[in-house]
């Protein structure tokens, strides 16, 4: 009996060691590998082409930003005339306004924070959005904010923030606050910039953008809380007045001496 | 009348006479119970294949746990620990002036996923990573990835970023709010760039116009949406403000990179892994029901649990490169 025991100790170890040596591959991670001899290619490092052209990446098939219409790079038109400079050369540095972003406007992603309050239906989600204008001419534009909660019910919205006059090169931060956010949890925030319909010749469309907020349910966590210490109140008495209980059998109490 | 008073008073006790000992309470007599306690419920014995089921079950409901707590938890820690052995391998480069500055090193060979290649700061949101190259779903685990087909940040042309928004530390969580002409620095191995943030936009929105010669611009992909469930792409745009740096030749063009190494992208190339790591779960399941029987309880604790818990993290960790690249 002692012998297969022994043996089925030694056979669940050495199970173990091979799990160990199978699982040293869960640090494959891709930093820590290394290839010491190399992968047989090799790459030469030398200055830069003297007649290459300035294609932007994925201009192949699917370039790798946003797809807009019009603005996106055209892969047959990509591989332009332009002369990059030897690397033994001056490198070149684009002058003040030399570079041109070829759009009209530009938006930053929606920052928000929640602003809690005591109430805990009330709660605030205090929304920013920033947009640029890259345009040649002055525009007005307005931005609209919402708020949807956990099922994609409305909780707030605020409409018509306006932005006047936003001059060429000029970028400006709105904000607002969304109110009844309550305790809602899983919040969208939803901003939405509404340019005029033609800038510099441009026809622009509504640019939206969302972030997604988690908030604590204070009010819920509380109640819990409150519910929990009442709980453990409950217990500490019941075990107290347990302990106060005589545990010795009555008959074997007798008269003191 | 007063000698009456003053009889009195001699004749009163001196003080109060002890008082005699009390009985000491009789205890209480504990009461009949009202009725007679329950039997404890007897159940049928399970058949082979109810226990079968339920043993499967609840190795299902395990895995599902850790896995959950893999993503979220421990993924992060895997960061941290990636992290700081990129930082030293790329801050010993850099020292040397070996840090690469195409898609080879400096003895001319071809940078394998992972290789250190940037160190990425955006003190706006917090954000101070070491780049690595490649962007497939296992070499993001360590931060974020550079795009093969894409020039390195500095150089002329368009750079490109990947990074996660929730798992594996999350690096890329917040680009979105960065706001136009906000700027950040990545070091590379030819000095200090300086970006300034163009905009962020969304899948279906217009781009930027390509860049010219002489221009340099850098492109943030992340995953949009809830955190952990990705809904699209977000992109910042980045141009730079500092000196445009000389191009170092790519190997790697649009049409070959590897699909797990595009935007969301998932990666199946280690689905074998994954296989492996499932049999040598069972296996190491079938050998503790055997060894809880033949040898006992405690032994099999001790010799298992271990071996158990390796197990899930190496099916874990290959389920986890079955997820979009940029969760």
């Amino acid at each position: 009996m002692m012998r297969r025991a022994g043996r089925a100790t030694a056979a669940a170890f050495l199970l173990a060691a091979v799990g160990l040596s199978v699982t040293v591959g869960l640090g494959s991670s891709a930093a820590l590998a290394d290839d010491e001899n190399g992968i047989g290619l090799s790459v030469t490092i030398s200055p830069a082409p003297t007649d290459s052209t300035v294609v932007p990446p994925g201009s192949g098939s699917s370039p790798t930003g946003g797809s807009g219409p019009g603005s996106r790079p055209n892969p047959t038109t990509s591989t332009t005339t332009d002369t990059v400079a030897p690397a033994s050369d001056a490198t070149p540095v684009p002058d003040e306004g030399e570079v041109d972003l070829g759009g009209i406007l530009f938006v930053s992603g929606v920052t928000s924070t929640y602003d809690w309050s005591v109430n805990p239906l009330d709660g605030a989600a205090e929304t920013s959005i920033t947009v640029r204008n890259v345009s040649q001419s002055t525009f007005s534009s307005t931005v609209r904010f919402w708020a949807d909660g956990p099922v994609g019910n409305r909780l707030s919205e605020v409409t018509g923030v306006k932005i006047t006059a936003l001059k060429p090169g000029e970028s400006r931060t709105v904000d607002a606050r969304l109110g009844g956010i309550g305790q809602s949890t899983f919040v969208q925030v939803h901003a939405t910039v509404k340019p005029p319909r033609v800038v510099d010749g441009v026809e622009l469309d509504s640019i939206t953008r969302d972030q997604f907020v988690v908030i604590p349910p204070w009010g819920i966590l509380s109640l819990g809380g409150l519910g929990g210490l009442g709980a453990f109140g409950f217990a500490a008495y019941a075990l107290a007045q347990f302990i106060r209980r005589p545990s010795v059998p009555a008959g074997l109490v007798g008269a003191p001496a | 009348m007063t000698l009456e008073l003053e009889k009195m008073i001699e004749e009163a006790p001196a003080g109060r006479p002890p008082r005699p000992p009390r009985a000491p309470k009789p205890p209480r007599v504990p009461k009949p119970p009202r009725r007679a306690p329950r039997p404890p419920k007897q159940y049928a014995p399970l058949s082979p294949q109810v226990v079968l089921v339920r043993g499967s079950l609840m190795i299902f409901a395990a895995l599902l746990i850790a896995f959950a707590a893999n993503v979220t938890v421990l993924s992060q820690v895997q960061h941290l620990v990636s992290q700081q052995l990129l930082v030293n391998q790329l801050r010993e480069q850099l020292s040397a002036g070996t840090a690469p500055v195409s898609e080879g090193d400096f003895e001319d060979v071809l940078l394998a996923d992972g290789a250190p290649l940037a160190v990425l700061d955006i003190p706006q949101i917090g954000v101070h990573e070491v780049i690595v190259e490649g962007t497939s779903g296992d070499t993001l685990k360590a931060g974020p990835g550079h795009r093969r087909d894409s020039v390195l940040p500095g150089q002329q042309g368009i750079s490109v970023l990947m990074g996660r928004a929730a798992a594996y530390g999350g690096p890329f969580g917040r680009i979105q709010e960065l706001a136009p002409g906000d700027s950040f620095t990545v070091r590379t191995g030819q000095g200090k760039q300086v970006f300034e943030v163009i905009g962020v936009r969304y899948a279906g929105d217009p781009t930027p116009a390509s860049p010219k010669a002489g221009e340099s611009r850098l492109m943030l992909q992340t995953a949009r949406g809830p955190a952990f469930i990705p809904s699209g792409i977000a992109y910042v745009d980045a141009r730079l403000r500092s000196e445009v740096q000389a191009s170092g030749q790519r190997q790697t063009t649009f049409t070959a990179l590897p699909p797990q190494d595009k935007a969301m992208a998932t990666d199946t190339s280690t689905v074998w892994a994954l296989v492996f790591a499932l049999q040598f779960l069972l296996v190491a399941q079938f050998a503790a029901v055997w060894a809880y029987r033949r040898i006992g309880a405690q032994k099999t604790w001790v010799v298992f649990v271990p071996v158990g818990v390796l197990a899930v993290l190496y099916v874990n960790n290959q389920l986890t490169l079955l997820l979009p690249n940029l969760l």
